[in-house]
């Protein structure tokens, strides 16, 4: 059994969290609350870390002035705290959507789209060929516009079942993360904290 | 047979609890075979010649770490053994201590901080931060981890660009992920990624790895076994697949008995199932 | 001007970043370039400040509860408490300080990871309680889960060699392609949302509601 006094904070804070899967009980709630607050302080620590390497040090050590409008449009984000004043956080965010929004549709087009088409096409073996089919199928399952008639319809139908296919190759996958997460879990109680594991 | 199609809540917990702990105190040994995609990622690693440059993204967090950690920590005994460099960096807030704690838990520990290794921390804004990252790594890591200029360090010496990577290998469980530096750092500069990812994200990631924009995947826990077996350095994944294995087997046998009824009414099922499957019928559009 | 102008701005800013991507570095569209790297650095500081919100938000509402000695009080002062704690331990004595990673060690890493695990469990009833097949597609669903399952553990290869290579092929291919026609999908769905966005139809991330 451990002698380290971490391990048995953090042994006792699992079972607590873990005493929530029977029932809602104070402790759960002692250790819920003691988590959300710490890990709200250290997202703080974390962010102001990137506001001082990136953005508060080029300014004040090395001249470089262009980095007030970052900070000045992040201060500006609180503004949404002031009744009549609350609108001006409109034009930090609408800066950021704009960063993410270009960053997210040029990597999606080239990333998720493109490139994507011309790894189906490229056809060579039997799994290629399959492969380019069922991508066809699954596509024209989401074909909202027209229903396919006569032969074709089979092609919407053929997508179907490969989505499902798919969607049962997330379902075992899932269950096999969250038995590992579990296992984890069970690996500290056993090894690290109670020392009966081999 | 009604009596097992109603096992009660709490049963089934304490024979969940049971089948997971009890592989655990007494291995069963059930061999692990390396699968081809484990061993693609390992030969891809194993390519990397001495001094190459590694960025090594550690985007995971203690949620996920049971998963994400050993298949980081097996990774990198087997960069430290290549004798490469590794630059650790995060897009998620609390992977900057996952970084410390593996380097601390590897064969890093006995390298030089700066010269072999470092571990440049977090920067927020999610994918936007990967690229900013891929245009410009002195820039968007400014510093190190505890504050230092990372100019100042021999290993990022020459180091301005994705291009001057010679792989990527990030550790992500979700977003950012192995999809942003595809979209980001693949997409423009043709950099080698390879991705652990959670079992969860296997299914997702696959398209990925079928258009090549990531050259190899380890998936969950049972991927991180095999690689510990491939560096012979069996670990926390090695111990956990007996355990990993009961779990799947118990899963299975709790789905067949809720739907042996449904099993013997198959074909009624199916019969539905085809008259249900006219065109207007097809799920979400009727 | 106060919901055309950062229309105007998110527009100008998000289609700079896009032609950044596409077009080839040369002296003429250096200017471009230079503005995408300064842009997406800004990025960084600016989700940085976005961090704080949350924890702004999370102390408004916690401050309230403890000032107005609501009955749960107590867990309000733990959470506030904690919270400054560890904002004053990372800003005074560094994220690597002992405390520091005392209480990141073993409070915020095993409630976090048990949060997660905990899940097992409700997966693990809802497999038997709900997961009953009734269609070939449900039976679709269920049969590759199971060969996923078995493919994916040591168990599988010891019960027979056809598991990890039937699993392998799922995930490969049909599940490749699936997950592909939802991935293109959703490509698309990003540039016509963006589109919407540039055209000012859709203004909700500046809390509008059209």
């Amino acid at each position: 059994m451990s002698l380290d006094m971490g391990v048995w904070v953090a042994g006792l804070v699992t079972l607590a969290i873990l005493s929530h899967v029977w029932k809602e009980n104070p402790f759960y709630r002692i250790a819920e609350h003691l988590y959300v607050g710490i890990s709200a302080g250290h997202a703080v620590v974390m962010a102001w870390g990137n506001i001082r390497d990136t953005a508060v040090k080029p300014l004040t050590e090395e001249g470089q002035f262009l980095w007030i409008v970052p900070i000045v449009l992040g201060i500006l984000l609180y503004a949404r705290y002031f009744k009549g004043i609350s609108w001006i956080a409109r034009f930090p965010v609408a800066v950021m959507v704009g960063i993410g929004t270009g960053v997210a549709v040029s990597g999606a087009i080239h990333g998720d789209f493109s490139q994507q088409i011309s790894a189906t096409i490229k056809v060579g073996s039997v799994n290629e060929i399959l492969l380019l089919v069922f991508v066809i199928a699954s596509l024209s399952y989401f074909f909202f516009s027209r229903d396919l008639k006569g032969p074709l319809s089979s092609v919407p139908q053929l997508g179907k079942v490969v989505l499902m296919v798919a969607f049962g190759a997330a379902f075992g996958t899932t269950v096999m993360g969250r038995m590992a997460l579990l296992i984890g879990r069970i690996q500290f109680i056993l090894g690290d904290w109670l020392g009966v594991m081999k | 047979m009604e009596r097992l199609q109603s096992i009660p809540k709490a049963w089934i917990y304490l024979i969940l609890v049971i089948v997971l702990a009890g592989p655990l105190l007494k291995p069963i040994g059930i061999p692990i075979q390396i699968s081809d995609g484990v061993r693609n990622v390992f030969d891809a690693i194993d390519s990397l010649t001495p001094g190459s440059i590694v960025v090594f993204g550690f985007d995971y967090s203690p949620g996920n770490a049971a998963e994400m950690e050993p298949q980081a920590l097996a990774i990198l005994e087997h960069l430290a053994d290549k004798q490469v460099e590794v630059v650790g960096i995060s897009f998620q807030a609390q992977g900057p201590q996952m970084a410390e704690k593996a380097f601390a838990n590897t064969a890093w520990s006995e390298k030089e901080y700066g010269v072999d290794y470092i571990n440049l921390g977090y920067r927020a804004g999610g994918q936007a931060a990967v690229a900013a990252f891929a245009n410009d790594i002195p820039g968007t890591f400014s510093t190190d981890y505890s504050g230092k200029p990372s100019s100042s360090f021999p290993i990022m010496q020459g180091i301005k660009t994705a291009a001057d990577v010679d792989m990527i290998i990030t550790i992500a469980p979700g977003q950012p992920g192995p999809e942003d530096y595809v979209r980001q750092v693949y997409g423009t500069y043709k950099t080698r990624i390879i991705a652990g990812v959670p079992a969860v994200a296997i299914t997702q990631a696959a398209p990925y790895v079928q258009a090549r924009q990531i050259e190899g995947i380890l998936g969950g826990l049972p991927g991180a076994a095999e690689y510990e077996l491939l560096v012979e350095k069996p670990g926390m994944a090695v111990a956990a697949m007996d355990a990993q294995s009961l779990a799947h087997l118990l899963i299975i046998i709790l789905i067949v008995l809720r739907n042996i009824p449904n099993f013997f009414g198959a074909k009624e099922a199916r019969a539905q199932s085809i008259s249900n499957s006219t065109p207007n019928g097809r799920g979400g559009r009727s | 001007m106060k919901t055309s102008l950062p229309v105007a701005i998110m527009t100008v800013i998000a289609l700079l970043i896009i032609l950044d991507f596409f077009v080839v570095d040369s002296a003429s569209v250096q200017w471009i370039k230079q503005s995408g790297l300064v842009l997406r650095s800004w990025g960084i500081v600016i989700s940085a400040f976005a961090m704080g919100l949350g924890a702004v938000n999370l102390l408004r509402r916690h401050v309230v509860a403890i000032s107005r000695r609501e009955t749960d009080a107590f867990y309000s002062i733990l959470l506030v408490g904690s919270m400054i704690v560890m904002i004053v331990v990372g800003i005074a004595s560094g994220s690597t300080s002992p405390v520091y990673d005392f209480l990141f060690s073993n409070i915020l890493s095993p409630a976090s990871a048990t949060m997660y695990a905990s899940i097992a469990f409700y997966i693990v009833t809802a497999a038997y309680r709900s997961f009953s097949a009734r269609s070939l597609e449900s039976w679709v669903l269920l049969l590759t889960a199971v060969i996923v399952m078995l493919g994916k553990a040591p168990i599988g290869a010891a019960i027979s060699g056809i598991f990890p290579v039937a699993s392998d092929w799922i995930e490969s291919i049909p599940n490749t392609a699936g997950m592909r026609a939802i991935m293109m999908g959703a490509a698309l769905g990003v540039v016509s949302n963006a589109i919407k966005m540039f055209l000012g139809l859709d203004r909700t991330y500046l809390g509008l509601r059209d």
